[in-house]
């Protein structure tokens, strides 16, 4: 499910195009469109931000990453 | 009533809270031109979630040009303050992602300072939440700004729309070149898709 939702990609020329419309719609003076356009932007930019960090083997998680503790003297002795 | 003496400090606190925004929002223009720069005259091409770091960026600019255009609104300070939470997120993962170098997973570009992208955009978030905090801290109960426009400050009013011109026009350069380099696909290019 997730990596089906996952799979479909925003583009970034769209995210781009979206925070350029923010940005004139403001200057221009149509506040409400500004926003709107802002909010697209964010929206798709969070989608894109997603996808380039979505991996179907590892889904969000950072293997790469230890996060095991190292064995310490006193683990290694509770555990026998 | 507000008496003369707090009047004259309610403007001097308004213009030094135009100065404060005018100061952050030349000091972003100034990290995009040169990440620019680096783009067109050094070849480095931006990868994906460099482009979203930049996108970030415009979007905490979009809260401050709205301050100089229709005058001081905290809902503006809220729209700066969510992209600049998502720069962080964006920034904090990308460094995770090259904290262990391994193929196809290494920073990417010059060093600045001995530092890459993503982690000078960890503190330039950090910065930018600092700033704002900092500000609320000092300027905190300041409803009397937004009765003070910008426009009562010519100069600052002035110099913020040129700021804010400089920085929709290199919006735009980003977004032709972000078409050039990616058409209407996925970002992860070696050179401009459009021009080969």
């Amino acid at each position: 499910m997730l990596s089906t939702i996952m799979s479909y990609q925003p583009t970034m020329a769209a995210v781009f195009a979206a925070m350029v419309l923010a940005l004139l719609s403001g200057w221009l003076n149509r506040p409400r469109l500004a926003v709107t356009c802002l909010l697209v932007c964010l929206i798709l930019a969070i989608w894109q931000f997603l996808f380039e960090i979505y991996d179907p083997k590892t889904g969000f998680r950072m293997p790469w990453i230890q996060t095991q503790n190292e064995p310490t003297p006193r683990s290694l002795a509770a555990a026998g | 009533m507000k008496g003369p003496a707090t009047q004259k400090t309610q403007q001097v606190l308004a213009l030094l809270n135009y100065l404060y925004l005018l100061a952050i929002m030349v000091v972003i223009a100034g990290i995009l031109t040169a990440a620019m720069t680096l783009q067109y005259a050094k070849g480095e091409l931006p990868c994906p979630l460099c482009l979203l770091q930049r996108v970030a960026m415009f979007g905490v600019c979009f809260g401050i040009i709205e301050n100089f255009r229709r005058g001081f609104s905290y809902q503006n300070t809220g729209y700066s303050l969510l992209f600049t939470i998502f720069l962080l997120v964006v920034a904090v993962r990308q460094t995770l992602l090259d904290i262990y170098p391994r193929p196809g997973h290494e920073y990417i570009g010059s060093a600045v300072l001995g530092l890459h992208m993503p982690v000078w955009s960890i503190i330039i978030a950090l910065c930018l939440l600092t700033a704002y905090a900092a500000k609320l801290a000092v300027l905190g109960g300041d409803e009397y700004l937004e009765e003070i426009p910008p426009n009562q400050f010519p100069l600052i009013g002035k110099l913020g729309d040129v700021a804010s011109l400089y920085v929709i026009v290199i919006c735009a350069v980003n977004f032709v070149s972000v078409v050039l380099q990616c058409g209407l696909e996925e970002c992860h290019t070696f050179g401009y898709r459009l021009l080969q």
